[in-house]
């Protein structure tokens, strides 16, 4: 994706071309896939788009707000922030839910819904991501969505909750100043699509870095053959983490040998978090799923973060597998835990490659003040992995 | 006939097992030995969760624990991946390591066809009974084949009150013991097993009611340990909440309190034996709707509730040269059963 400077929105797959009537693009280096730069990780087939999408029906929109330059007015921006939505399937979710369940690797962060999800092993609304100051507006127009589509949300004595994460971004956005409105979440909701997913510097991720790059949005996928079938893991990331020196790719110290593009101006906190969906199609029980999340931290482990104290590192898995109806189901199914380590593998091989391609995909960023978040430089990120022989 | 029912004492309302007890549950047997000569009063229980010799013997499990339980094995297994394939032993804290060893033992000499982690990792609950016996005589005393004794003389028929590991509990400053009763909802039966141990004298209710208690003779170890057994599908998630309210159940009737330090609760279902020879990858299960689910809930409070009473009524005195202990009068239970 090209440097740009938005004015005004972008939905789903748009955002990652051009509309009319938008300001001229910078121009600047063209973003590539990690696969796409010869870059390989681990062992397993991906999917047909290496992406979350590759599960049959899951579906991602993102809005995507970039308004205003120059110094930091609260209210008034600059603006650097977004909404990414994640659907398991395109039906009623609270009236056919999907088995799920969730881990914390790092608790400083807020991810909603989690008490239904952990008591119901059921995820029955959308998952959300966005920056830290907008969870509110988040949940308020994702929930006025999901009312409309099931007038009966509450009608079962359950609390169906939307599942609103985020991460901080207040280094380019004006996070103070609360510019995603409820209508951006339902705008997210409702741009989501089957098919490629736009990367990097689109919707929750919009304002974020990771490595002290510009990171964001990032996804991948494994084709996880078993006996009778081929099963789909897949995930989707919002990455905000990490130090430069930290940064390993395929196991090269990336990070140590590209120590330039380090952010300019302003002051950064250091230590921040990660956001994760794991998809897939297997029929899993919640008991599974949370096994999947656990590997999450292994992906992440690869990249060489440490999930420090102030991040909130929060992974959600759910299962496509099969839907379950709203008051108990006559009868579900499991895929037998024998095939499992499979998935796992298939998880942290994911995870890691989404980690990349959030890297690769984003494009510098100017917000705030000035602030800048420079590109991962993929001329040089070639160049160090050639010279430890991991090209392709 | 349990001990309560024989006294024509009711709890709650649902319908109530055959037997009113966990070996309602088809296949769910109970055993029990006991230890020691005149200056130990111990032993240990098993809950066996199907016939031994079923070779398809991986239940889904669930579990509770207040501050994390007593000492437990098996944790790993269960939390992580919700299945159960051994025996439930509960034994004095001491003997854990023995118990442990015994169940290994057990897994391995039965079925030899299978691998020897079919039946692992064995499931042993240690209970602090050191109300009046001193630990390391307790230590010297149990021995691996009194396990395999346990095992031997389980049954369908579940005793009472201070056998097993109910000889050396203590309960509301009385003499504690085992319990058990069954519920029944929509086809499906909940059976509780409870090793009645700590609950302060003042705190013993019954039906939310009072029971007058003379006052209590100190405090002794202030924990409880049950296991729930029920032939419903359950998914382990719905077996941790199904522990819950087993817990829900001894804090109805004073068990749990604030003094209350260790207690835990498992609780498996027998309807979903996963057959690990069987090669296919899928698994068909099936499942519950939500008011069986919440019936099932309040069936395992209220079986909890009655089986903390059945071993109370079933429990007889204590009395030996440094100890004396009392059993709950009848005639008070009856009397704040009538307070109305």
């Amino acid at each position: 994706m090209d440097r740009r400077t938005f004015l005004g929105l972008s939905f789903g797959a748009l955002a990652a071309g051009s509309l009319p009537g938008w300001s001229a693009p910078v121009a600047s280096e063209q973003r590539a896939r990690a696969r796409a730069l010869g870059i390989v990780i681990g062992q397993m087939e991906t999917g047909p788009l290496n992406a979350i999408t590759d599960v049959s029906g899951v579906r991602v929109g993102h809005v995507t707000l970039i308004r205003g330059e120059g110094p930091l007015v609260v209210g008034q921006g600059p603006v650097r922030t977004g909404v990414t939505a994640i659907l398991p399937h395109g039906d009623i979710l609270s009236q056919s839910a999907c088995y799920a369940a969730d881990f914390t690797l790092n608790g400083n962060g807020e991810l909603t819904g989690m008490g239904y999800v952990r008591r119901r092993g059921l995820l029955a609304a959308p998952i959300l991501f966005t920056n830290t100051s907008s969870v509110g507006t988040v949940y308020d127009g994702a929930l006025s969505w999901m009312l409309e589509r099931d007038p009966n949300l509450f009608g079962m004595g359950d609390r169906i909750e939307p599942v609103v994460g985020e991460t901080w971004g207040d280094f380019l956005n004006d996070t103070a100043g609360r510019h995603v409105q409820p209508q951006h979440a339902r705008q997210a909701i409702e741009a989501a699509t089957e098919g490629p997913v736009p990367e990097g510097c689109v919707g929750g991720g919009t304002a974020m870095r990771a490595f002290e790059f510009k990171a964001g949005i990032g996804t991948a996928s494994r084709v996880v053959p078993c006996d009778e079938a081929a099963y789909t893991v897949g995930v989707l990331v919002q990455a905000n983490f990490g130090r430069r020196a930290q940064l390993r790719v395929d196991g090269v110290p990336v990070g140590r040998e590209i120590p330039e593009a380090m952010p300019e101006r302003g002051t950064y906190k250091k230590n921040k978090s990660m956001l994760l969906a794991v998809a897939t199609d297997a029929p899993m029980l919640p008991v599974q799923l949370q096994r999947l999340c656990k590997r999450v931290a292994m992906g992440l482990a690869r990249t060489g973060a440490i999930s420090t104290h102030g991040s909130g590192d929060l992974f959600i898995a759910f299962s496509t597998g099969q839907r379950v109806e709203r008051d108990g189901s006559s009868e579900t199914r499991m895929l037998k835990d024998r095939w499992i380590s499979s998935f796992h593998q298939a998880v942290v091989e994911s995870t890691e490659e989404a980690i990349l391609n959030s890297l690769t995909m984003a494009h510098a960023m100017t917000g705030r003040d000035g602030n800048t978040y420079h590109a991962l430089p993929l001329d040089r990120l070639r160049e160090v992995m050639r010279a430890h022989g991991r090209l392709k | 006939m349990t001990a309560l029912r024989g006294l024509n004492v009711s709890v709650g309302r649902l319908p109530v097992g055959e037997l009113d007890s966990i070996a309602d549950v088809e296949g769910v047997q109970v055993g029990h030995a006991s230890v020691g000569g005149f200056d130990v009063r111990i032993g240990l229980s098993v809950v066996l969760p199907y016939p031994r010799a079923t070779i398809e013997r991986k239940l889904f499990v669930g579990r509770w624990a207040l501050d994390r339980g007593g000492a437990a094995s098996a944790l790993g297994v269960a939390e992580d991946f919700g299945t159960l394939s051994s025996p439930i032993a509960l034994v004095p804290a001491p003997a854990f390591g023995r118990a442990y060893e015994a169940l290994i033992h057990q897994g391995i000499a039965r079925d030899s066809g299978l691998s020897t982690d079919a039946g692992w990792p064995p499931v042993v609950i240690g209970m602090d009974d050191g109300a009046w016996n001193d630990a390391r005589r307790v230590y010297e005393s149990v021995e691996q084949r009194d396990i395999d004794r346990a095992i031997e003389a389980a049954s369908q028929t579940v005793v009472e009150g201070n056998v097993g590991i109910g000889r050396g509990l203590r309960a509301f400053g009385l003499r504690g013991g085992v319990g058990t009763a069954s519920r029944c909802v929509n086809a499906h039966c909940v059976g509780v097993f409870v090793a009645v141990n700590g609950g302060l004298p003042g705190d013993l209710r019954l039906d939310g009611r009072s029971v007058a208690l003379p006052s209590g003779q100190g405090n002794g170890p202030q924990e409880f340990a049950a296991v729930i057994a029920t032939d419903a599908p359950l998914l382990p998630f719905q077996l941790n909440a199904l522990a819950q309210r087993a817990a829900l159940g001894a804090g109805r009737c004073g068990l749990w309190n604030v003094a209350t330090r260790e207690a835990q609760v498992w609780a498996f279902s027998t309807s979903e034996a996963q057959a690990d020879a069987q090669r296919a990858e899928l698994v068909r299960l099936a499942a519950v709707d939500d008011s069986t689910l919440y019936g099932l809930f309040a069936a395992v409070a209220e079986a909890t509730e009655a089986a903390v009473f059945s071993a109370l009524v079933a429990a007889e005195p204590l009395k030996s040269n440094s100890h004396q202990l009392d059993v709950l009068d009848v005639e008070r239970l009856k009397a704040a059963r009538e307070a109305r």
